[in-house]
C-alpha cells in the first residue's frame, strides 16, 4: 500500500529492471565527471593568484581581482568589439549559408549530380587549418589567383590583400564557408530527406510552383532544425578561434583580428599567467551562456521553439 | 583493523620518503669525490631539449656518441628526457606534478618569473655551498672571469645553474644585415657606411632591374633598425636607459623606411612575408639586401646558388652609423651568459652534490674539449699550432648527414649546454670565405656598441610579472603602428600622440622596472 517510494528506492528498482541501459550509460557518465566536470575545478585558479609549484592548495585568493583587472585593461574594449565583429559576420553570412546549400542540393534531381556536388563542397571541411590557410594566403598574395585579380579590379597598390586591414574579415568570413558550408548543410539535407512527400504532391494539386512549396513546405519543415542549430551557434558567440586568427593575420590586420582567444592564448599559453587568462576564459563562458539563454528564451516566446 | 593499520603504515612511509625528497639539498658534507671517472653515483635524470639537428639523428639525447663518451668520462650515468613537441609546457607538468627531473638544462634567467622566483619556490636549488666544495673546475672558471661571474648571479649573489657561456665575442653575433656585392660593385659603390649609402646601394638595384631591391620581415624590420642606432627594445643611449620605439632614432628609422617603401625600395609586402619566402625571392634575385642569420640563412644561400652555378656575391656589411666615420649607436650583441642551454638542480634531486660534480665536467679542460669539438681522432684532430680542427666525420659525413646534425651528434658546440663555448667552432662552421667576411663585418664595432648593450640583469619575481604585462600590451601597440607609419596609414605628425600612448599602456613604467635591475646589476 505504500505507493509513495522515495527517489532513491524507485531508481534503485529501475536500476534492477533496466540494468543494461545503465551499463551502456556508464561510459559516457564516466566521460562527462572526467573531462567536463573535473576539470572545471580548475575555475578556481581564476580567483587566486595561481601558481604551479604552489597548486591550489598553496595560492593565494585574490577575489575577482583579475577580472577587475581584464575589464580596465586597454585593451579589452577593442577585443571585445572584434570578436563581436567577426562573430556577428559570420553568424549573418556563414549561418544561412548550408541553409541554402542545402536549399538547392534538394532541387537537384540527378542524385549523381547531387553526390558530386556534395563531396566537392565537404572536402575543405576535411583540410586542416594549417594547410588551408596557407591555400588562402598564397592565392590572395600579390601573385596568387585571387590577389592578382583582385589588385587589377581595384588599381591596389598594396601587395599582398592582407596587408590591408579592411580585407581581413571577408577573406576570414568568406574562408570560412568555403570551409565549412558544405559540412553544415549535411544536417538540414536530414531534416530536408524526412519532410512528407505527400505534403508536396497535395501541394502541386493545388497548383503550387517551386518557390511557392519551398516557402510553404520545405521551409515551415526544417525550421525547427535551424532554430536549434541557431540556439547553438549563439552559444560561440564569443568564441572565435584564436587558430584561424594567428594563422592569417599579421601587424597589418591586428588592430582588427585580434580577438579574446588570440589574447587568452598569449597570455595564458605563452605568458603562463594562468590565473589571469581562466579569469577571461570564465567571462567568455558566462557571456556565451547569457547568449544561448537568451536565444532559447526569445526562440521559445516568438514561436514555440526551443531546446530547452 | 589489520588492514587500518597497514594503511596508516603506509601512509607514514609515504610521508617520510616525502620528507627524504625534500631534505635532499641539506645533505651535501663529507663527500669526496675525487677525479673522473666518478665512483657509485646512482644514475641521474636529465631534463634536455633536442634541436631539429640533432632529432634528425637520434631519438633520444642519450644515443649520442656525445652522451655515451660523456658518461664513460664521468662515470655517471644519464637518463635524458626530451619533451619532444611539448617543450616547456612539458616542464612545467612536471612541475605541477612535482616529477621533476634531478638536472634541467633551459633558459632558467627568463623561464617562470626568472631564477630568484624559482629558487624561492623551492623549484631549483641554491649552489653556492655545493660550488665552493665539488665543482673546482668552474669555480676557477669563475675567478677567472669575475664579468662572467657577475652574469650568471642573482642580485643578492646566488648561484643557481651551470651555464652556457660564449666564450668569445665572435660568437655573440649570428644575425645581421647582407647584401649583394656584386651587383654593388656593377655600380662602383663601395661597403655602406651611412644610411644614405643603404639608399644609394638600393636605388642602384632598382636601376638594374631588381624588383624588391630591400625586403625585410615584420621582425626583420626591427633588427634591421640597427641601421638607424636603435631597436625596438630598451637599451642605453648616453648611458641612460631608454625604450627605443620612442626615441629620435626610431622616428628617423621609421621615417626612411616609409621614403623607401613609397620608392618602391622596400618590398611593400614586409608586413606579410616569412623567412622562405625572403630566401626565395633573394635566390630568384628579386631582393639585393635583407637581415639574416650567417649559418642557416646566408650559409645555406650560398650553397644553393653554387650548386646551380650562378655568381653570387651576397656579404654581411657593418652596421652604419647615423654619420660617416661613426659607429651605429646601438644594435643587440647576445651576451656572453645568453641564459639559454644553462643547467640547474632542482629540488627533487636526491644527490645534489653528485650533480654539481658531474657539470663541473664540462669546465674542466678535458671536458672544455669534448663538449667543443668532440672525442679526439674521432669528430677532431690537432693540427700543428694546437688548433682542434673538425674531421670528415663532421664536415663530410658519410651517412649523408648534414655538417649541423654530424655536430650534434658528436659534440655540443653547435648548440649549447653546461661548458664555454670556442670560437672554434663558428670558424669552422662557417666554413665560405662570404662567411667569414660576414661574421667579421657583424663584430667589427663590438667596443664601440658594446656599452649601449643592456647588462644580463635578473628581474624579481614580482617585476618579472609586472613588466611580461606591461609590454605584452605596449609591444602589440608597437608593431601595429610601426606597419601604419611605414605605409603611410598614420602620419608623422602624430608621432609626439604615438610616444604619449605607449607610455601610457606602461613603457614608462616598464622602463623604471629595467632600470632599477640594471641598477642593482650595475651595483652587484
Amino acid at each position: 500500500m505504500n505507493t509513495k517510494k522515495t527517489f532513491g528506492q524507485r531508481l534503485g528498482r529501475d536500476m534492477k529492471m533496466n540494468w543494461s541501459l545503465y551499463m551502456l550509460m556508464i561510459p559516457v557518465v564516466v566521460y562527462f565527471i572526467m573531462f567536463c566536470y573535473m576539470p572545471m575545478y580548475g575555475i578556481v585558479m581564476a580567483f587566486q593568484d595561481y601558481s604551479i609549484f604552489k597548486g591550489f592548495s598553496g595560492s593565494e585568493w585574490v577575489g575577482f581581482e583579475h577580472f577587475i583587472k581584464f575589464f580596465q585593461s586597454p585593451r579589452f574594449g577593442e577585443l571585445l568589439l572584434n570578436t563581436i565583429r567577426i562573430s556577428a559576420a559570420c553568424l549573418a553570412f556563414g549561418f544561412p549559408a548550408p541553409v541554402v546549400l542545402a536549399l538547392l542540393l534538394n532541387e537537384i534531381k540527378s542524385a549523381k549530380l547531387g553526390k558530386v556536388i556534395q563531396n566537392c563542397t565537404y572536402i575543405p571541411h576535411f583540410i586542416s587549418l594549417v594547410v588551408a590557410c596557407s591555400i588562402i594566403k598564397i592565392f590572395t598574395a600579390e601573385t596568387g589567383v585571387i590577389g592578382s585579380f583582385y589588385n587589377m579590379i581595384t588599381g591596389s597598390e598594396a601587395g599582398n590583400m592582407l596587408n590591408n586591414k579592411n580585407n581581413f574579415l571577408p577573406i576570414y568570413v568568406i574562408s570560412n564557408i568555403w570551409q565549412e558550408c558544405g559540412w553544415g548543410s549535411i544536417i538540414y539535407l536530414a531534416a530536408l530527406s524526412g519532410i512528407d512527400q505527400s505534403l508536396y504532391e497535395a501541394a502541386e494539386v493545388d497548383g503550387a510552383g517551386k518557390w511557392r512549396k519551398v516557402i510553404s513546405i520545405t521551409l515551415p519543415s526544417i525550421l525547427p532544425t535551424v532554430i536549434i542549430m541557431l540556439i547553438m551557434r549563439m552559444g560561440q558567440i564569443l568564441s572565435v578561434g584564436y587558430e584561424k586568427i594567428l594563422l592569417l593575420g599579421n601587424d597589418a590586420t591586428s588592430e582588427v583580428s585580434d580577438v579574446l582567444s588570440v589574447y587568452n592564448y598569449e597570455v595564458g599559453i605563452k605568458q603562463s599567467r594562468y590565473s589571469y587568462s581562466s579569469a577571461i576564459g570564465l567571462f567568455n563562458t558566462l557571456v556565451n551562456l547569457l547568449f544561448v539563454q537568451a536565444a532559447n528564451w526569445i526562440s521559445r516566446k516568438v514561436n514555440g521553439y526551443a531546446l530547452w | 583493523m589489520k588492514k587500518r593499520i597497514l594503511a596508516l603504515l603506509c601512509a607514514g612511509m609515504l610521508l617520510l620518503s616525502g620528507c627524504g625528497g625534500n631534505g635532499g639539498s641539506t645533505a651535501t658534507t663529507d663527500y669526496d669525490f675525487g677525479g673522473y671517472p666518478m665512483q657509485d653515483v646512482e644514475k641521474m635524470t636529465y631534463w634536455l631539449a633536442m634541436n631539429n639537428n640533432m632529432s634528425l639523428v637520434v631519438k633520444n639525447p642519450g644515443e649520442t656518441e656525445f652522451a655515451k663518451e660523456l658518461a664513460k668520462r664521468t662515470g655517471v650515468e644519464i637518463e635524458y628526457i626530451d619533451p619532444g613537441t611539448a617543450g616547456e609546457e612539458d616542464l612545467k607538468n612536471r612541475m605541477a606534478a612535482k616529477d621533476m627531473p634531478d638536472m634541467v638544462e633551459y633558459n632558467w634567467s627568463g623561464f617562470n618569473g626568472g631564477p630568484q622566483q624559482n629558487l624561492d619556490d623551492g623549484v631549483i636549488i641554491p649552489l653556492n655551498d655545493l660550488i665552493e666544495e665539488h665543482a673546482p673546475n668552474f669555480k676557477k672558471y669563475l675567478e677567472e672571469h669575475p664579468e662572467i661571474d657577475k652574469m650568471i648571479k642573482t642580485d643578492d649573489g646566488t648561484y643557481y645553474c651551470f651555464p652556457f657561456i660564449r666564450g668569445d665575442k665572435r660568437l655573440l653575433i649570428s644575425t645581421g644585415p647582407v647584401y649583394r656585392r656584386d651587383w654593388a660593385k656593377k655600380a662602383a659603390l663601395d661597403d655602406p657606411k651611412t644610411v644614405a649609402d643603404i639608399e644609394e646601394i638600393l636605388k642602384a638595384y632598382k636601376a638594374q632591374g631588381v624588383k624588391k631591391p630591400l625586403s625585410l620581415t615584420a621582425s626583420g624590420i626591427s633588427s634591421f633598425m640597427g641601421n638607424f642606432g636603435t631597436s625596438s627594445g630598451f637599451y642605453y643611449a648616453d648611458k641612460k636607459v631608454v625604450f627605443g620605439p620612442t626615441t629620435d632614432n626610431y622616428k628617423f628609422a621609421l621615417e626612411t623606411y616609409a621614403k623607401w617603401f613609397k620608392e618602391g625600395l622596400l618590398d611593400k609586402n614586409f608586413v606579410s612575408v616569412d623567412d622562405a619566402t625572403i630566401k626565395a625571392q633573394v635566390l630568384n634575385g628579386e631582393t639585393g639586401m635583407a637581415f639574416t642569420s650567417g649559418g642557416g640563412g646566408l650559409g645555406t644561400w650560398l650553397d644553393t646558388m653554387e650548386a646551380q652555378g650562378e655568381p653570387f656575391d651576397m656579404v654581411g656589411f657593418t652596421y652604419t652609423g647615423l654619420e660617416e666615420g661613426k659607429a651605429s649607436e646601438y644594435h643587440a650583441f647576445e651576451s656572453n651568459y645568453p641564459g639559454y642551454g644553462s643547467v640547474a638542480i632542482t629540488s627533487s634531486c636526491e644527490n645534489p652534490a653528485a650533480a654539481v660534480r658531474y657539470l663541473d665536467y664540462g669546465y674542466s679542460e678535458e671536458g672544455y674539449l669534448l663538449y667543443n669539438f668532440g672525442i679526439e681522432g674521432v669528430s677532431y684532430e690537432k693540427n700543428d699550432a694546437g688548433e682542434c680542427i673538425f674531421t670528415d666525420l663532421i664536415n663530410k659525413n658519410p651517412d649523408g648527414w648534414t655538417q649541423a646534425s654530424a655536430m650534434a651528434y658528436y659534440l655540443r658546440s653547435s648548440t649549447q649546454g653546461p661548458f664555454v663555448q670556442d670560437k672554434g667552432y663558428i670558424d669552422q662552421f662557417y666554413g665560405r670565405p662570404n662567411q667569414q667576411d660576414t661574421l667579421d663585418a657583424w663584430i667589427a664595432d663590438y667596443d664601440e656598441v658594446i656599452d649601449s648593450n643592456l647588462p644580463k640583469y635578473t628581474f624579481t619575481g614580482e617585476e618579472s610579472i609586472e613588466y611580461t604585462e606591461l609590454m605584452f600590451d605596449v609591444n602589440e601597440y608597437v608593431s601595429a603602428e610601426r606597419v601604419k607609419f611605414i605605409t603611410g596609414e598614420r602620419s608623422f605628425d602624430e608621432w609626439d600622440a604615438y610616444v604619449k600612448k605607449i607610455n601610457e599602456l606602461g613603457a614608462e613604467k616598464a622602463l623604471k622596472i629595467v632600470k632599477a635591475a640594471c641598477d642593482r646589476y650595475n651595483s652587484k
